[in-house]
């Protein structure tokens, strides 16, 4: 068994740095260890945080082999973080994918001692069952988040195995805290706009974890000799519920949570699809005083239809309105309905598992929710955000 | 000689167009830098301008410096702002800050009059080397503090030198720029010309030099660690001994207004309108605008004033105008900003930033 990689001698590269997760991790690395961190950026706006710390920015695009190459030299640890968060689909896969191949190229080729790829829980799928462990399987769900992370972690793997580059992979939950996007700012708009929902009361499992716990695991999976070869869940390892978790953020805006059941869901979706149905969208389009106002002046075909109008019988008329209204009302104010991997992650009742993070590296998560959204909460009302 | 202090009347777009300047009295003006200010607001303010047109730009990435002049039908596109020097009557420096002394500098040295962006440079010994050369080749100077040409900040100068609520006694500036809304220049976030304090600062703080005079104390904190601030404080008394707290940020949402606490009221400056203040009173109470302004979209326009500033520079080349802003006027933000950097202390990191020691205890 080799020693441990020592942080504080090592030349570091981050990706991804002016993000969420690699921006706490480029404290950690700087503030604590002092180490000698280098940071590949794409959009110099996103890393004011980031510009206060003594790192090096390296100006780049994880899709320009060259400017991947030059930020790899020399380095001995390389933490990759970046992914495709913004885009169409595709831009967002070739970022993901292409991205992590051109990062493990240039790592290979500057023969780094450890490559740190931060993946994802929904590699394993929306709903991969009770019991999430590192040995579940892989799942495609046509996410395009999802799919591309897990065409990136198989790229990872190749490397190892054909490359002998000394890869870990780390897969994080549900991350919050302070910066972070999707499970903290993106909520707290969500609540304040009145978008955000439940499904189902918020009954099913929340994998949390605090963005320090995460990195805790970045760090000791960057260093420790066993790390090699392995994937790791990043979690706090107890599961609450999605109402519990919510709450913190709907105390703290003093809103009630909305809920939606799967049922009501289930109607409102089969009355989108009503609506697509060609009779029913001119209908729709027949009931809008603008339409109206375009037939009537129209010689002929206003004739025909103030002539049929005389025809119909008045309860159908009437039952024809009423029915052209609510689809006119659908299609003007449709309802918002989650996305079906929300409604499948907002359900499930799996619990990922932290027992090998815990076993091989001495993973030891220190943020229970309680604590992790009083930092979030002091963050959240230092940055104006409440 | 015509006042500095121009009313919005006089630079009504549709009077402008009415009096077009014949194209063979009109300044030729050069712009060094085709970056965001650039692009945004002097070259749409030129357009408002009939005393000045623009004939050359300049840029280190000439492919920036033919797109932005193929836009506005420019017909001088180079990559060396050299190529300038006898083409131009006047010239608009606006590259990176730690460059504006020297591209200044050439720019005077041959007796072509100045316009530099704010920060006017990153010292006062610059700043006093370009007022020196200016003097001594008898040209303009200008420097690009174009909110002093805002009505709200010119009805803020009139209330306070007419002491119109009484005596000054505090004041309270907070500006936030969120660097997330858009795709900063890389200059912007490194050493030496990097950080909130020499971005921001210089509009805040010639503001309230302009309005409440120089600072006697300065004491000032920020968070950079190596790198640049995102976040500072400023704890100020002016020379005539009022106290004032000024907040520049990055990263968190602030106020962005200035309040000036009077004997008799409070006027509050927002820094999204452009042409009015908010007064606070036991006599008066209410917004004062000095024009008419339809709605928050319109009040946060500013092209107008950077058109103001344009014809200002224009009339002082022509030397029938006083400049609103010249080098001297400049320089007073920049000694501030300075003895901020030497007086600097680390502002104390939040509680959410602190790396807790439970987790230093579980770190390899």
């Amino acid at each position: 068994m080799t020693n441990p990689l020592d942080l504080r001698s090592s030349k570091i590269l981050i990706t991804g740095a002016s993000g969420f997760i690699g921006g706490r991790l480029a404290e950690y690395l700087t503030l604590h260890y002092a180490a000698d961190v280098r940071c590949l950026v794409r959009s110099y706006g996103k890393a004011v945080r980031l510009a206060r710390l003594p790192v090096t920015l390296l100006s780049g695009d994880l899709l320009n082999a060259d400017a991947v190459q030059a930020a790899a030299r020399e380095c001995d640890i390389v933490f990759h973080c970046a992914f495709g968060a913004s885009g169409t689909p595709e831009e967002r896969r070739r970022a993901t994918v292409d991205g992590a191949q051109n990062m493990l190229e240039a790592a290979a080729a500057a023969g780094v001692q450890r490559f740190v790829h931060v993946s994802t829980i929904a590699v394993h799928g929306p709903d991969p069952g009770v019991q999430i462990t590192e040995e579940t399987p892989l799942q495609y769900s046509d996410d395009v988040y999802a799919d591309a992370k897990i065409d990136a972690e198989k790229l990872v793997n190749t490397y190892e195995a054909t490359r002998g580059l000394p890869v870990t992979i780390v897969r994080p939950t549900i991350v919050y805290g302070p910066r972070a996007g999707g499970w903290t700012v993106a909520q707290i708009q969500q609540m304040r706009s009145g978008k955000h929902t439940l499904i189902e009361g918020g009954s099913g499992i929340a994998n949390h974890v605090y963005v320090d716990d995460v990195v805790q695991l970045l760090l000791l999976a960057a260093v420790r000799p066993e790390a090699v070869g392995q994937a790791f869940i990043a979690s706090h390892g107890t599961g609450v519920t999605w109402c519990d978790f919510f709450q913190h953020y709907a105390s703290l805006l003093g809103v009630e949570l909305r809920n939606l059941s799967l049922e009501t869901i289930a109607q409102q979706r089969k009355r989108m699809a009503q609506l697509r149905r060609p009779h029913n969208m001119g209908l729709s389009f027949a009931a809008s005083p603008h339409a109206q106002s375009i037939i009537r002046e129209m010689p002929v075909l206003g004739g025909l239809v103030q002539a049929a109008h005389r025809r119909i019988p008045g309860n159908v008329k009437e039952s024809l309105l009423a029915h052209a209204a609510a689809m006119r009302e659908t299609k003007l104010n449709p309802p918002a309905l989650p996305r079906q991997w929300m409604i499948d992650l907002f359900c499930a009742k799996g619990l990922c598992q932290i027992d090998k993070a815990q076993r091989l590296l001495g993973y030891r998560p220190q943020f229970d929710l309680a604590d992790g959204m009083q930092r979030t909460q002091c963050w959240l009302r230092d940055v104006g955000l409440v | 000689m015509q006042s500095p202090l121009l009313s919005p009347a006089e630079f009504a777009a549709d009077a402008i167009l009415e009096e077009r300047t014949p194209v063979h009295e009109m300044i030729r003006l050069g712009i060094v830098g085709c970056g965001y200010v650039t692009a945004l607001s002097h070259l749409p303010a030129s357009l408002l301008t009939p005393q000045v047109a623009v004939t050359a730009l300049a840029d280190l990435d000439l492919s920036r410096a033919q797109e932005v002049a193929q836009h506005y039908h420019i017909p001088v596109a180079t990559a060396d702002y050299g190529e300038l020097l006898g083409q131009v009557d006047g010239v608009i420096v606006a590259v990176p800050h730690n460059h504006h002394a020297a591209v200044a500098l050439d720019f005077l040295q041959q007796g072509i009059p100045v316009l530099v962006e704010k920060p006017m440079a990153m010292s006062t010994a610059e700043c006093q080397q370009m007022i020196d050369v200016a003097a001594a080749k008898q040209v303009a100077l200008a420097v690009g503090q174009v909110r002093r040409f805002y009505d709200s900040s010119q009805l803020v100068k009139r209330l306070l030198e007419t002491r119109f609520l009484g005596d000054v006694e505090r004041f309270e500036a907070q500006e936030a720029v969120l660097f997330d809304n858009f795709n900063a220049s890389p200059f912007t976030l490194q050493p030496p010309a990097g950080g909130v304090l020499f971005d921001t600062g210089p509009h805040v703080l010639d503001a309230l030099h302009w309005w409440l005079g120089d600072f006697a104390q300065v004491a000032y904190w920020d968070d950079a660690i190596a790198g640049v601030e995102a976040n500072c404080r400023l704890e100020v008394t002016t020379t005539n001994g009022v106290p004032g707290v000024i907040e520049l940020s990055r990263t968190r949402r602030l106020a962005n207004e200035s309040r000036i606490w009077c004997e008799q009221g409070v006027i509050t400056i927002s820094a999204a309108n452009a042409y009015g203040v908010t007064i606070e009173s036991a006599h008066f109470a209410g917004p004062i605008s000095a024009a008419h302004v339809v709605d928050a979209d319109q009040a946060r326009q500013i092209t107008p004033f950077f058109a103001r500033q344009l014809q200002n520079f224009a009339a002082a080349i022509q030397g029938q105008a006083p400049l609103l802003a010249p080098g001297a006027e400049g320089m007073r933000a920049i000694a501030t900003m300075q003895r901020c950097k030497a007086a600097k202390q680390p502002m104390a990191t939040p509680k959410w930033a602190e790396i807790p020691e439970q987790v230093i205890a579980c770190l390899p």
